[in-house]
């Protein structure tokens, strides 16, 4: 089963906005559903992560926005699944949330129908969207979970360790498969991977070897060479024309950061205006058309161009083009997850942002811009929204854990030789 | 062994091509840590008349006080090293009591502006529970802020308490005291728990050195430690400025030529030749470290010397160097007492053949202090990202005496960075308390992490690990007990000699 990306951009009822601030806000800082008068997310079973953020109106200068709610969820198996699960443990909560929203039929509350209906018309397809770990369902990841938790109390039974202490690998593998298959309800059995396509290994093939490239790459350049040339010259003197902005704000708003920066997972919505002009949508959506191209047919094994933390995120242009939206879930702190965009993936962000507004300084498209550290930082934060509620179903697992736990899952049931079993105890 | 001066690069001692570091203008501490004075007393002081403290600190540079990285005390001229030195740094509002205006204050770094005892703040370095702010012995309430940190060396105790004295006379009419904390070296390189500490530092350009090159390392960007050079992204860091017109006597330095928006009068750069220093006062629980070594270490069934060996063997895993500061990876059995103590090989090694840690564990304090080359797959990337986030160290262990003839122990840690986000917090926040750092579950740095306090109990013990790659498996220990509890501090800026010629200049505020 894999996993999709579902965002809604709903208008909010402008006299309404701070009543919805608030009753998110009550959401938010009781996730778990303590009061029991939110909503219980923990009964989500099609769920990886979801968010509700205000999109203030007007927060961008020159244009005029209205405020507008976005939803975004990160969810298994079909559409429509999905959205019946969240209309049924949502409940009556949920129609409160979309009633302070304009254009919300008055019988969402009685009728699955037409609430999935209203939302369905204010869903938005992402313009480029990546996942961690794209295969493994929430119910994996928890399984995987369970099945580690079961190895480490075997291994950790003080009453156990003088005789495991002097067994041959191959044996303790042996000895903890056996305990295992004791455990109540533990499934032992993994769906095997899915082969790669023969698209993604091509693209594999053409990303990760240089003879390829340059078989691929030289034609293509000559051919595309008359629109190259040209798109260069306009890119040039358009960022000649670029305007960095200058620091406005003296702290950040204490909001943003005062949800930031826990333990395990992070979260992050920015929001920025695109720069006017056919020309700029043009090249803003011919990269994030290469980003989720490549997100979807190699960059889908917990890895995106460098970045190791990132359990999904997606970028959506939002008010027919005019702002791009991006929320990811993320592992880490704040600057570890800003540090990798720069020192690993600048030449990604920079394609994509350097068509917004206020970027740091671009040369042709992909130059500078991220490499300028304490800019880019700035920038970043600056366009940072807080999310009212965010929500994800495995909070204490790092993407690299979930890797990690697969990997210890696929042998589970595998008689393991000596190399191999040793090579499987060090995951532990 | 003869010490030999080694520059790096072509002998060019210039940060960027041109820019050589102006050592007459920066405060020593950057470049040594006075070994030979074995003595330190740090002064924190408040700011009770802003024009008499001004004066003060004009009279320090008029009479060069001021420790500075030029001339005698330059480490090719060990025989002319000076008898004392002094060194002094603010915090954000002691500069807003010395005067400074708020368009000026803007241009400092958020962290230093907000200051260590912010809440967010305390969250991510791990200031909680027993090590939370309001419990500080200074620097935690906006009452026990210190404005001033003056810091002192000498030969000895009375040696210090004279100096100390000598300008207490002259500056507490316009200055008080709110907190006095010495730190010494008297037990020589050992910190409390009795590891061989300063050895690793970063080695930066353009600073002559008394190590040999291949103790060296990379050479990093003056920029990362001293403010108005390029930094390891080659780029200026950002560096408090003063409008022109605050300046009207000339005293500083222009701002970098392309730093400034064009039509804008070039603004004057404060921030140059000074550097961000982080002072943290970190009691260590030595009684309670080696209590929990010993325990997680002992087998009943073996005998006492294999005992005493694991425990040795644990500790130093826990730690990534033995006692004596030899290198796990370099000899995982065994202290190797000579290679412990020899400056020429001490540093000299990687983790690149060790990716699961079976020698050097992923998790212990120095492999997540400074990565090296296993930050991520490629060790020369490695290498490189690993260089935006160091620290230069002058920390100093500390005893004080307790009602009772007790003892309280602990490290006076002094880290020096021009990105305190960046490189001290960073190091504090997304390597040692990250209980998923290296690919590791839940286990923080067993040394300086924020690990379990049974003082307060909020969450379970279980959730603290530590642990070490073994045969046939990984020996896992849970329950870590936090060891390193914080006492006080706060963030401070030790300004060039120029910026504090303007932060005495007499002005109307
Ligand atoms: C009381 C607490 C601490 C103790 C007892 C301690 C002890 C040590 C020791 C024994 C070493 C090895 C010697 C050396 O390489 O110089 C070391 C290295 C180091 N420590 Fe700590 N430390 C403490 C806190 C911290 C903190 C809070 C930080 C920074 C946030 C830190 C950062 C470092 C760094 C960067 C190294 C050098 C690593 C390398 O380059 O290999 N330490 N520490």
């Amino acid at each position: 089963m894999s996993s999709h990306a579902l965002t809604v951009v709903t208008p909010i009822q402008p006299d309404k906005v701070k009543d919805l601030d608030t009753l998110l806000s009550e959401i938010g800082e009781d996730i778990s559903n303590r009061t029991g008068r939110h909503i219980s997310f923990a009964r989500l079973t099609t769920v990886h992560f979801l968010r509700w953020v205000i999109l203030p109106g007007d927060n961008d200068g020159g244009r005029h926005y209205r405020p507008q709610l976005a939803f975004e969820s990160n969810y298994d198996g079909p559409l429509d699944a999905h959205l019946e699960e969240l209309i049924r443990v949502g409940g009556p909560v949920l129609a409160r949330i979309y009633g302070y929203c304009a254009g919300c039929p008055s019988d969402v509350a009685g009728s699955v129908a037409s609430f999935k209906r209203f939302l369905k018309r204010y869903q938005l397809r992402s313009a480029a969207f990546y996942r961690g770990y794209p295969n493994h369902s929430v119910q994996d990841v928890m399984e995987n979970t369970r099945a580690r938790r079961a190895i480490q109390d075997f291994l950790d039974d003080p009453e156990r360790r003088a005789t495991l202490r002097d067994m041959q690998p191959e044996r303790l593998c042996q000895e903890i498969q056996k305990y295992l298959a004791t455990v109540p309800g533990l499934k032992l059995e993994r769906d095997p991977e899915p082969r790669p396509s023969r698209l993604d290994r091509f693209v594999e093939r053409l990303m990760d070897s240089r003879p390829v490239q340059l078989a691929v790459g030289i034609p293509v350049v000559l051919l595309l060479l008359p629109v190259l040339v040209p798109t260069a010259l306009v890119l040039r003197w358009k960022e000649s024309r670029d305007e960095v902005e200058p620091k406005t704000k003296d702290l950040v708003d204490p909001r943003v950061e005062g949800q930031e920066d826990y333990k395990v997972q992070n979260q992050l919505t920015h929001l920025v205006e695109v720069h006017p002009g056919l020309f700029r949508q043009l090249t803003l959506r011919t990269v994030l058309g290469g980003i989720n191209f490549l997100a979807r047919h190699y960059y889908n094994r917990g890895n995106l161009g460098g970045i190791p933390s990132i359990h999904f995120a997606r970028w959506v242009l939002i008010d027919k083009g005019r702002r791009l939206l991006f929320f990811s879930n993320y592992d880490g702190s704040w600057e570890r997850y800003l540090g990798d965009f720069i020192d690993q993936a600048a030449v990604g962000l920079t394609g994509v942002w350097s068509n917004t507004r206020g970027y740091p300084k671009t040369r042709l498209l992909f130059g500078q811009g991220a490499t300028n550290e304490e800019d880019f930082k700035q920038w970043t934060r600056d366009h940072q929204l807080y999310t009212q509620v965010w929500y994800s179903a495995h909070p204490d697992e790092s993407v690299r854990n979930i890797l990690q736990n697969v990997a210890v899952c696929a042998q589970l049931k595998s008689q393991l030789k000596s190399q191999e079993a040793a090579q499987w105890l060090l995951k532990l | 062994m003869a010490a030999q001066i080694v520059t790096s690069g072509a002998q060019t001692a210039a940060a960027v091509p041109g820019e050589a570091l102006e050592f007459e203008d920066i405060q020593g501490l950057v470049f040594f840590g006075h070994g030979h004075l074995k003595y330190s007393r740090y002064v924190f002081l408040r700011v009770k008349d802003g024009a008499g403290a001004r004066a003060w600190l004009r009279t320090l540079v008029e009479r060069k006080e001021v420790t500075t990285a030029s001339g005698k005390q330059h480490p090719g001229h060990g025989e002319a090293r000076g008898e004392h030195a002094l060194q002094v740094a603010f915090t954000a509002s002691g500069l807003e009591h010395l005067g400074v205006s708020p368009e000026v204050m803007i241009t400092f770094l958020q962290e230093f502006r907000e200051g260590m005892r912010d809440r967010r703040r305390a969250r991510i370095l791990g200031d909680t529970g027993g090590s939370a702010p309001e419990k500080w012995q200074f620097g935690g309430t906006d009452e026990t802020v210190p404005h001033v940190a003056l810091v002192l060396f000498g030969r000895d105790d009375a040696d210090l308490d004279v100096f100390h004295a000598s300008h207490r006379e002259r500056y507490q009419d316009a200055l008080e005291e709110v907190f006095i904390q010495d730190a010494d070296m008297r037990q020589g390189d050992k910190e409390p728990f009795g590891f061989r500490d300063g050895i690793s530092f970063p080695y930066i350009k353009g600073v002559p050195t008394t190590r040999t090159s291949d103790a060296l390392g990379l050479p990093i960007d003056a920029g990362e430690f001293i403010l108005g050079y390029h930094n390891a992204y080659g780029q200026y860091p950002f560096s408090p400025r003063v409008p022109r017109g605050e300046d009207p006597r000339d005293l500083l330095p222009e701002v970098p030529r392309g730093q400034t928006a064009p039509g804008e009068p070039r603004p004057k750069d404060l921030g140059r030749n000074g550097t961000y220093l982080v002072i943290r006062k970190l009691r260590q629980d030595v009684k309670g470290f080696w209590k929990f070594v010993e325990e997680s270490s002992r087998d009943p069934d073996r005998s006492a010397e294999e005992n005493e060996a694991n425990k040795e063997l644990l500790a130093a895993k826990l730690m990534g160097r033995w006692k004596s500061g030899a290198p796990l990876v370099l000899c995982p059995m065994k202290d190797d007492p000579k290679l412990g103590g020899d400056a020429t090989s001490n540093n000299h090694f990687e983790f690149g053949d060790d990716p699961y840690g079976t020698k050097c564990p992923l998790s212990s304090h120095v492999r997540r202090a400074n990565p090296r080359d296993t930050l991520v797959e490629d060790p020369e990337e490695s290498t490189k990202l690993v260089s935006r986030h160091l620290i230069i160290r002058r920390g100093r262990p500390y005893h004080d005496k307790l009602a009772g003839g007790e003892e309280e122990q602990g490290l006076m840690f002094v880290a020096l960075n021009t990105n305190i986000g960046r490189q001290f917090e960073f190091i504090q926040q997304t390597w040692m308390n990250n209980p998923k750092f290296n690919d590791l579950y839940d286990s923080k740095d067993p040394i300086a992490g924020d690990n379990y306090d049974p003082q307060y109990p909020e969450d379970d013990p279980k959730d603290y690990t530590a642990v070490v790659p073994g045969f046939p498996v990984r020996q896992r220990i849970s329950g870590v007990p936090r060891f390193v509890h914080m006492r006080g501090g706060d963030y401070f800026f030790m300004p060039g000699i120029k910026a504090l010629r303007y932060l005495g200049a007499e002005r109307a505020r």
